[in-house]
């Protein structure tokens, strides 16, 4: 059976089909993550932040938001991600907070043609690759980060993966430029690009390239965490906090942690939901990220470990949100890698199991995101309504607004946060039931402080202004 | 002089056994650590009562001493010897901190 599969599954049948799923996969979440924005069901942190900065970014050339730390600053300031100028040149094109969910689908998906290209250079057979594929546009957590709208890990799996291929092809000069891409998506990100350092150095036995890339990795955390500590609002260590006994040693301080006190580490790692996230992040992988006695496997599983499951910080290990991007990479590329090395008998049993599973947990977690459809469907008119009236706000008014209704207005250059110590020409407040608790409470204030009501839809938004 | 490169150069040639030894030693000086310090095991506390200075020495002493136990003329352990024991010596040390001495 196996055998016919393989003689009809052509190179080319093998592109079309994997072409479809992920055409497939790339049309179900650019749209539900558009139509959960165009809902107005997408929140400031971080939606509204990004939508902001793009448009900053559009007509000045530089990241600022007003809505991140209320007040004008720069987003660099506090997440250095000069990776985000790649994509302006499309942004500018159609110059919309959908455009960024759209491109950001697109660069999730992409990864699956550095994937597909590991199998074939791991002599894995055509069958072996669509299921590799397959189980990539199924794994829960690539898709499920994209319902928390946009954000800058999302460029790690597409640039890991190919970083890893060219490894694999021996292209470390163009290696390097992609490893230079992933130190720019944000200013943790070296500890990925430290751990192919070290991968190439003792797993492939490249002494001077590894080096190299550890060594980079290590000196531009080094600059950017002085620069965040500089010029910004300081590096976001708390993510870490249960790991840092003394203040002052800052993530030295870690480190130290895991030297004296490795039973305390376990108890931190081996929590309930990091149990839960362990088995949602490996078990559509069959668990064979895990599957190696060589040890430099183990190397690339240190980010997983060390961003994922050591953190307290609840959604750094959740497939949810944008934290597990850099690590799937690390995951896929290590499940490849470990499975060509496994005996016939066992690929046969672990690839099926992995697909099933990643097929599984991938409709009990992403189904219920199909209530943006289903919620867009039955409030078109009432969107498209409150769309109008948020139209009819001069772009150069300043703005104050509840957080779903942030994104929408972000095209301006002064858009605060409801709770805002600026005065503003405009308020909008969310009337929708179980979205702001104090919206009365709030009308009253606002009333109060001189501002009067433009336009309202009962039950859905209020505009005042003064 | 000549005798020392010869260690060393041993040293490195195992070097499975290099790292069990460095791990098996890690464990021990944590369990030393463990029994003589006074706050609670599972917490920073315990972290931070330490001084990194002497834990390094520490960790050096038992390197030093696993390693010429081990790079004798006739070898008295095998590569995995040094690390069961150390990581039994290590959980029996947090069992008699947080079972018999809290």
């Amino acid at each position: 059976m196996t055998e016919q599969v393989n003689r009809w599954l052509s190179t080319r049948r093998l592109a079309l089909l994997l072409g479809a799923a992920a055409f497939l996969w790339f049309l179900t979440v650019a749209g539900l993550t558009v139509l959960r924005y165009k809902s107005n069901l997408s929140s400031t942190y971080d939606f509204g932040i990004f939508s902001q900065m793009f448009y900053y970014m559009d007509q000045t050339w530089q990241p600022l938001t007003t809505c991140e730390r209320d007040g004008l600053l720069s987003h660099f300031a506090v997440h250095v991600s000069p990776v985000f100028y790649t994509l302006l040149p499309l942004y500018k094109i159609v110059p919309s907070p959908a455009t960024l969910l759209v491109l950001q689908a697109f660069l999730v998906i992409s990864g699956i043609l550095p994937l597909c290209l590991i199998c074939k250079r791991s002599g894995l057979s055509n069958l072996a690759t669509l299921v590799w594929g397959l189980i990539y546009c199924t794994y829960p957590a690539l898709a499920g980060g994209c319902f928390y709208d946009f954000h800058e890990n999302k460029f790690l799996t597409v640039l890991i993966l190919w970083t890893m291929y060219l490894i694999e092809i021996k292209r470390y000069h163009i290696m390097m430029i992609f490893s230079l891409l992933i130190l720019f998506v944000k200013e943790d990100a070296p500890v990925y690009a430290a751990c192919i350092g070290l991968y190439l150095a003792f797993g492939k036995k490249e002494y001077r390239w590894g080096a190299g890339l550890f060594l980079l990795s290590c000196a531009y955390f080094c600059f950017v965490i002085w620069y965040l500590n500089t010029y910004g609002n300081g590096a976001m260590v708390n993510r870490f906090d249960n790991f840092i006994s003394d203040k002052e040693l800052g993530l030295i301080s870690i480190f130290k942690t895991l030297l004296v006190n490795p039973a305390y580490v376990l108890t931190q790692i081996a929590a309930k939901d990091k149990i839960i996230f362990f088995l949602q992040m490996a078990l559509p992988l069959g668990l064979l990220p895990f599957l190696s006695r060589r040890w430099t496997q183990w190397i690339l599983l240190i980010p997983f470990l060390l961003i994922n499951l050591m953190s307290n910080y609840t959604y750094q290990h959740s497939i949810y949100f944008q934290y597990t991007y850099g690590s799937a990479a690390f995951l896929f590329y290590l499940s490849v890698t470990n499975y060509k090395e496994l005996k016939a008998e066992n690929k046969s049993i672990l690839l099926p199991s992995a697909l099933i599973g990643s097929v599984l947990i991938f409709y009990t977690a992403l189904e219920p995101k199909m209530i943006y459809l289903e919620t867009y469907a039955k409030q078109r008119d009432i969107i498209m309504e409150a769309d109008r009236l948020l139209e009819e706000i001069p772009q150069d008014a300043s703005v104050k607004s509840t957080t779903l209704f942030v994104p929408k207005l972000s095209a301006r250059e002064e858009i605060y946060l409801i709770s805002s110590e600026h005065e503003t020409e405009y308020v909008v407040i969310d009337l929708r039931s179980g979205h702001e608790k104090y919206a009365a409470e709030m009308i009253l204030d606002f009333s109060q402080a001189g501002y009067s009501t433009v336009d309202k839809i009962d039950g859905y938004l209020i505009i005042m202004k003064k | 002089m000549k005798k020392t490169n010869g260690f060393w150069s041993k040293l490195w040639d195992d070097r499975y056994l290099f790292f069990a030894l460095a791990v098996a030693s890690w464990l021990m000086t944590n369990a030393f650590f463990l029994l003589a310090s006074k706050a609670p095991v599972f917490t920073l506390a315990f972290v931070a009562q330490i001084s990194l200075p002497r834990y390094l020495i520490l960790w050096a002493v038992l390197f030093a001493c696993l390693s010429l136990l081990s790079f004798r003329p006739k070898r008295l352990f095998y590569t995995y010897i040094p690390v069961l024991f150390s990581a039994f010596f290590y959980v029996t040390a947090i069992l008699v901190k947080e079972m018999v001495l809290v």
